[in-house]
């Protein structure tokens, strides 16, 4: 079981929590414009990143507040956690 | 208070069970409801130094902004839930008195004030054992050092969502969801077993 | 009884209480203090069990975890355990076991055969001559499962209590030999919070079997002193009987304390085993090391020890396994054996590879007379059921070199040197280190937070043991900040000490697969061969060795052979042992009950239970409860021995005609305030929210982002920015926290709070054409004329004396009002409404009356008419799909598959019979089937009898289904028939939808 950092509850157990998968999909606004294929890419397309993994998580058993992490996906360590929006540092991407 | 004598806790129907678990008595683990406690869930921007004079004003006691209890001098405490969540306890207003006074004091301000006092109970839990009771099923590490007297924050014991306050030396409370009630006392009852049988 | 072995004094045993105990359905006796492996030799009982493959005799090997032979059926019935291992077992009175892998006995064992057909079974062999012919499989696999495994799983339920708890700790100890002693003494001086975890009964670790000088004291007084004052210290916690099993992510370490196996069944109270999930700040590894066998042919005769479990059983359990021992080492530690046997009376022979030694025990053992074979191995063990002899070679260059004659023997006690106990450390994610000096591998680079100190960090002598662990103390204490105490420097005598000569194949190469076995796995009857086939067969990689030969699987996991057969494979592929590598170590180090594992979230502890506030009126109402999720709800209440059906359908008419009342309190509900909340619900839902009046009411439908319907609803509009959200029952949660996200991740700039409001409010749907007078029987505050309370619009008010929320919605398709009042007072409400609708009968009602009435309307159930991959355009509600806005989910009902006209959509069906209910989940198919493979239309989703049709109904969803009404079509049934129906509309009843508006 993993030992997650709530940005606001600190250190706590992995059954505390949720995870959301990967963090920093943006919503298409427009949505009646984009094809197909860049919907069903926003939809259903993620990363599976070997390395280190950007990642929303859920306080679902705490404060329940969303927020993000960035955590190897090799060695299962978090490199930290953060609220949301407090980490952009120009890593906004869209719909990839 | 008349509706005191016709309210049901959520606990009715394992009464008697909880009343004959206790072999040993409570000396080493002791589990009381507290029912029809007021409980009303505040929302706002804990920045914002309006919301925060009108919602002192109404109860008397410093919003805490940590995972801490505060309270008024008639009764009234304020458990942190989030970082813009309090659950505010009283014995002593009822949940739509309360909830009235304080949507009056924000109206202007964006907040939420909602009445849940029947969707929670609140067991005292007491003795020397407290501690090992809860950690058979709630992850949280409560040794005094980590969570003193006056701290409170959200877990779960087993499958049952629980806020633990710590209230004094080996006496804290839960406050759980109604329809968790059951469960998480019947668990608690079991958890304790080997101290009250 | 005669316990011959038993040496008249010393060891940690109290031969004042002696024990019965039975094996193999002959009674022995032990004394407190035995396990049942030393009970067992004290009666010079050495052959205890057979062989996995070739169902040779063995004998117990070891005195602890890492036994691989001495695996027993414990006791039966409810305490059946299989597989547990003699040497840890602590003896009871009445103990009783018997030998796995023995049928019909130990003695006779039919499967003893294998033995004389051993050459021609090598590894591999299930694999090249159970693959042809395949139909033949069957066959095959009934005799491998017949021969295959070892103990028996337990056939009837284990009574026994087990639990699990989580714990919290600065330091955690894993190990109570000197080493663990010594770093959870300077731990817990500092005020660290600590736990020790030992898996023996007594703490001690090598110091109850070998001889010490700590502090001028004799070893286990010092342990004595250190466990008192350990004990004195409030925040240190020692475990003992607990195995520490796994070491998992972030510190997360696993333990299994036994607490009530020592005890005779009869005592036995309270938890069984308890499961340790310790988060530990700092993590010091002390778990020792494992003695190696060595390999020559026939080492795994009966009666062939290490030489540390030799020492352990004459020192530890004052028992002498054999009176004429031969002690086969490699190094200098196995003298102290020589001389524990020589001290208890046994003859005794070294026999020693090595040239010379002049480390302090060798030279101790000489002094006292003890024969010393330098130059010499034993190559060949002799004896059937027991060693009786064993033959000598001279030894040179690595290799055999002549015949050194011969020893009769009925013990030999072998050294190959000592593996450190890595799975721990290598579980965090440390990679071991081949250590060339003491020819074992030893702890590298940490990854987790720990350290490992004594054995298993390869410090083989006590003074190193005892500083190192002092030192991984300190440094644990100074990363976590602690003030450090000040540091004990106890004395201990420094031995004199040779280098050991690494021995891994003793025997011929060339002659390996002919002449007679050398083991390496014990447990799985991996020879020395089987690692040469494999490597032949182009086995190369260590773990595909592992997976070809079964070296290291079983209930050992190669805790004995591993090291030996990596060497040997080394060797054989003429590379070096860190090339070769180790296979990987994983959890659990031993195996752990299911018991333990499941803890106490069994029966009606394994999901909460949840309940509304009027549970006990639906109990003392004759209810029938049906579980929708995790609540309880009433399913129907039967009336003088009613059936379902009979109940049903005087509830559905009851409703129908008059007055019913559900309990409808489960609906999730959520609380709704901000000014932007009607932005929020037109995100969420399909249909427009901006123009919702205050104090009306509003149904809606809920997509995934993939235009699918998740969940549904009516809303309410309490105040200008305020509404109460209703969810389905089982989707309250989701729900909530799917909006939560949206609002945290994608809109935090919309001002809106959610708050469930679910367990706060009871709620009752009181429904059918008498509702409106029962209401304004008890309720005086609100116009209940039909204009100035129109269908869906909501009123405050006060019901039965109690502050309510009232709205006219329905579910049934009649007049119907929901109330809603704080669940404290949900059964004073309940009983006024139920008193007032004495009159006209009303009628409390189930879920299942409520399935039927909302069908006959053609009302949805999330989750049962839709699974998922249903889109409101196939259930025929394109109407609420707003054109003029953004929602979630829009954008996919455009995706061209979404627009397919060949979708399943929803429909009725009506059984040609009217009597005949279709099953739910039922295929429909164009024509009926006569078993061949016929493609499939859809499915029943719905069916009921419907009571005031008088017919039985269903909904489906079927392909193409909207353009379908009127087609007749089949649905197939499980016994080959096929039933006809008529596709219809899904709307039964009342299709103008006039009851509800009255």
């Amino acid at each position: 079981m993993l030992q997650i950092t709530c940005p606001w509850c600190g250190a706590r157990a992995e059954s505390e929590f949720s995870c959301g998968g990967e963090a920093d999909i943006v919503r298409p606004l427009e949505s009646e414009t984009l094809s197909d294929e860049a919907w069903g890419d926003y939809v259903f397309m993620r990363k599976n990143t070997k390395g280190v993994h950007k990642e929303q998580w859920f306080h679902a058993s705490g404060c329940r507040r969303w927020f993000n992490a960035e955590r190897d996906t090799v060695t299962y360590q978090f490199i930290r956690t953060y609220p949301i929006g407090a980490g952009a540092s120009g890593d906004s991407h869209g719909a990839d | 208070m008349s509706d005191q004598l016709i309210q049901e806790a959520p606990l009715v129907g394992i009464k008697s069970k909880l009343a004959a678990a206790f072999v040993k008595g409570p000396k080493d683990f002791g589990l009381v409801e507290r029912a029809f406690m007021t409980h009303v869930t505040l929302r706002g921007d804990p920045d914002s130094p309006a919301f925060r004079g009108a919602v002192e004003e109404v109860l008397q006691l410093a919003l805490p902004s940590g995972q801490t209890i505060t309270a008024s001098a008639s009764g009234c405490s304020a458990v942190w839930m989030g970082p813009d969540e309090w659950l505010i306890q009283s014995v002593e207003e009822t949940g739509p008195e309360l909830e009235r006074a304080l949507r009056q004091a924000l109206a202007g301000e964006h907040h939420a004030v909602v009445d849940v006092s029947s969707g929670y109970t609140v067991f005292e839990l007491s003795g020397r054992r407290v501690r090992e009771v809860l950690a058979k099923g709630c992850p949280l590490d409560l040794h005094p050092k980590v969570f003193p007297v006056g701290c409170s924050t959200q877990s779960h014991f087993f499958k049952a969502g629980i806020t633990v306050l710590h209230i004094a030396e080996e006496l804290y409370q839960l406050v759980v969801r109604r329809s968790f009630a059951e469960y998480a006392c019947l668990m608690l009852l079991d958890a304790a077993d080997e101290f009250i049988r | 009884m005669a316990q011959t072995n038993r040496i008249p004094q010393g060891g940690r045993i109290n031969r004042a209480v002696p024990l019965t105990f039975h094996f193999n359905g002959k009674t022995y006796q032990g004394v407190e203090g035995d396990t049942l492996a030393s009970a067992l030799l004290a009666n010079d009982v050495h052959f205890v069990a057979r062989s996995w493959k070739y169902h040779r005799p063995r004998g117990i090997i070891t005195a602890g975890v890492e036994e691989p032979n001495a695996l027993v059926q414990l006791e039966s019935g409810a305490y059946e355990v299989p597989n547990a291992r003699a040497t840890e077992l602590e003896l009871y009175d009445g103990l009783s076991a018997k030998s796995v892998n023995a049928k019909p006995s130990l003695e006779n064992d039919r499967l003893a055969v294998n033995q004389k057909i051993a050459r021609f079974i090598p590894a591999g062999f299930y694999y090249k001559t159970f693959m042809w012919p395949q139909k033949m499989w069957p066959k095959y696999e009934e005799f491998i499962r017949e021969a295959a495994g070892l103990g028996e799983a337990p056939t009837v339920l284990d009574t026994d209590r087990y639990d699990k708890r989580y714990a919290h700790c600065d330091v955690l100890v894993v190990g109570g030999g000197p080493a663990g002693l010594a770093a959870a003494w300077v731990a817990g001086r500092a005020g660290a919070r600590v736990i020790l975890a030992d898996n023996q009964p007594e703490l001690g670790g090598s110091l109850l079997r070998q001889p010490a000088s700590i502090d001028g004291l004799p070893g286990l007084e010092w342990v004595a002193r250190i466990e008192s004052e350990l004990a004195a210290m409030p925040e240190v916690q020692v475990l003992r009987r607990s195995t520490v099993f796994g070491y998992q992510d972030h510190n997360l370490l696993t333990i299994c304390e036994r607490k009530t196996d020592h005890l005779p069944l009869a005592r036995r109270q309270g938890v069984r085993e308890r499961v340790w999930k310790v988060r530990a700040q700092r993590v010091i590894l002390a778990t020792g090391a494992h003695e190696r066998p060595l390999v020559f042919a026939n080492n795994d005769r009966p009666g062939v020890m290490t030489a540390s479990a030799v020492s352990t059983y004459v020192r530890r359990f004052g028992v002498l396994p054999g009176k004429r021992a031969v002690v086969f080492t490699n190094n200098d530690q196995a003298y102290q054996t020589a001389l524990d046997l020589y001290e208890a009376g046994a003859r005794v022979t070294v026999v020693d590879p090595r040239t010379a030694s002049y480390g302090d025990l060798p030279q101790q053992a000489r002094r006292r007379g003890i024969e010393v074979k330098y130059g010499t191995v034993v190559s060949h063990a002799s004896g059937d059921l027991r060693v009786s002899r064993v033959t000598l070679s001279r030894y040179q260059g690595g290799r055999l070199a002549g015949d050194a004659g011969s020893l009769d023997c009925d013990l030999l006690a072998m050294s190959g040197g000592f593996n450190p106990v890595l799975h721990l450390f290598a579980q965090s994610g440390g990679k071991a280190r081949w250590d060339e000096q003491k020819a074992c591998f030893v702890p590298g680079q940490s990854v987790q937070a720990e350290i490992s100190a004594g054995a298993c960090n390869g410090d083989f002598s006590l003074a190193r043991v005892l500083s190192g662990a002092v030192q991984a103390a300190r440094r644990s204490l100074e990363l976590e900040g602690f003030a450090l105490p000040r540091l004990p420097a106890w004395s201990v005598e420094e031995q004199g000490e040779a280098p050991l000569l690494p021995l891994w194949l003793v025997g011929d190469r060339d002659k390996v697969g002919r002449s007679d076995k050398q083991f390496v796995d014990f447990q799985n009857d991996v020879s020395a061969a089987d690692i040469y086939l494999a490597a032949r067969e182009g086995y190369h990689s260590i773990e595909h060795v592992k997976r070809y030969t079964a070296m290291g699987f079983g209930t050992d996991q190669g805790k004995l052979g591993n090291i030996n057969g990596m060497a040997i494979l080394a060797e054989v592929l003429g590379q070096s042992i860190p090339e070769t590598g180790t296979t990987t170590f994983r959890p659990n180090f031993t195996p752990v009950s299911f018991g333990a594992i499941a803890g106490r979230e069994l029966g009606d502890y394994l999901d909460p239970i949840r309940k509304t506030c009027l549970h006990e009126w639906h109990v003392e109402h004759g209810a029938l409860f049906e579980d929708v999720g995790q609540w309880k709800r009433p399913w129907y209440f039967p009336r003088n021995g009613e059936d379902l059906h009979a109940a049903v359908a005087r509830e559905c008419l009851a409703v129908r005609n008059s007055v019913g009342m559900l309990d409808a309190s489960t609906l999730g509900k959520i609380d709704i305030q901000g000014p932007d909340a009607t932005t929020l619900l037109n995100w969420l839902y399909t249909n427009p929210w901006s123009k919702l009046e205050v104090g009306k009411c509003r149904y809606g439908l809920m997509l995934d982002e993939n235009g699918m319907v998740f969940d549904d609803g009516v809303t309410t509009r309490l105040a200008e920015h305020h509404f109460l959200m209703t969810t389905t029952t089982g989707g309250a949660a989701r729900v909530l926290n799917w909006m939560e996200r949206w609002l945290q991740t994608e809109w935090p700039h919309l001002k809106v709070h959610l708050t469930t409001v679910t367990d706060h409010w009871a709620t009752f749907a009181v429904a059918g054409p008498n509702s409106r007078r029962v209401l304004q029987k008890v309720c005086s505050d609100i116009d209940f004329a039909p204009q100035a309370f129109p269908f869906m619009s909501y009123r405050n008010g006060t019901v039965a004396g109690v502050a309510a929320r009232v709205m006219r919605i329905s579910f049934s398709g009649e007049l119907a009002y929901e109330v809603n009042v704080p669940a404290n007072l949900g059964r004073k409400v309940w009983e006024a409404l139920m008193a007032a609708g004495a009159e006209f009968g009303i009628t409390p009602y189930g879920t299942e009356t409520m399935h039927v009435l909302r069908a006959e309307k053609g009302y949805i159930i999330v989750g049962q008419d839709t699974d998922g991959s249903v889109s409101p355009i196939d259930l025929g509600m394109e109407g609420m799909v707003s054109k003029a806005k953004d929602f979630l989910g829009k954008r996919s009902l455009f995706r061209s598959d979404t627009r397919r006209h060949d979708r399943k959509q929803l429909v009725g069906l009506k059984p040609l019979d009217p009597k005949f209910v279709l099953p739910e989940g039922g295929q429909i198919v164009a024509q009926p089937t006569s078993g061949g493979m016929t493609p499939m239309l859809g499915h029943v989703t719905s069916s009921y009898f419907s009571p005031i049709l008088a017919r039985s109904i269903a909904m489906a969803v079927m392909k193409g289904g909207q353009s379908r009404h009127g087609e007749r079509v089949y649905v197939a049934l499980r016994d080959g028939r096929s039933i006809e129906v008529e596709v219809c509309s899904p709307v039964f009843y009342d299709v103008e939808g006039g009851r509800q508006h009255v």
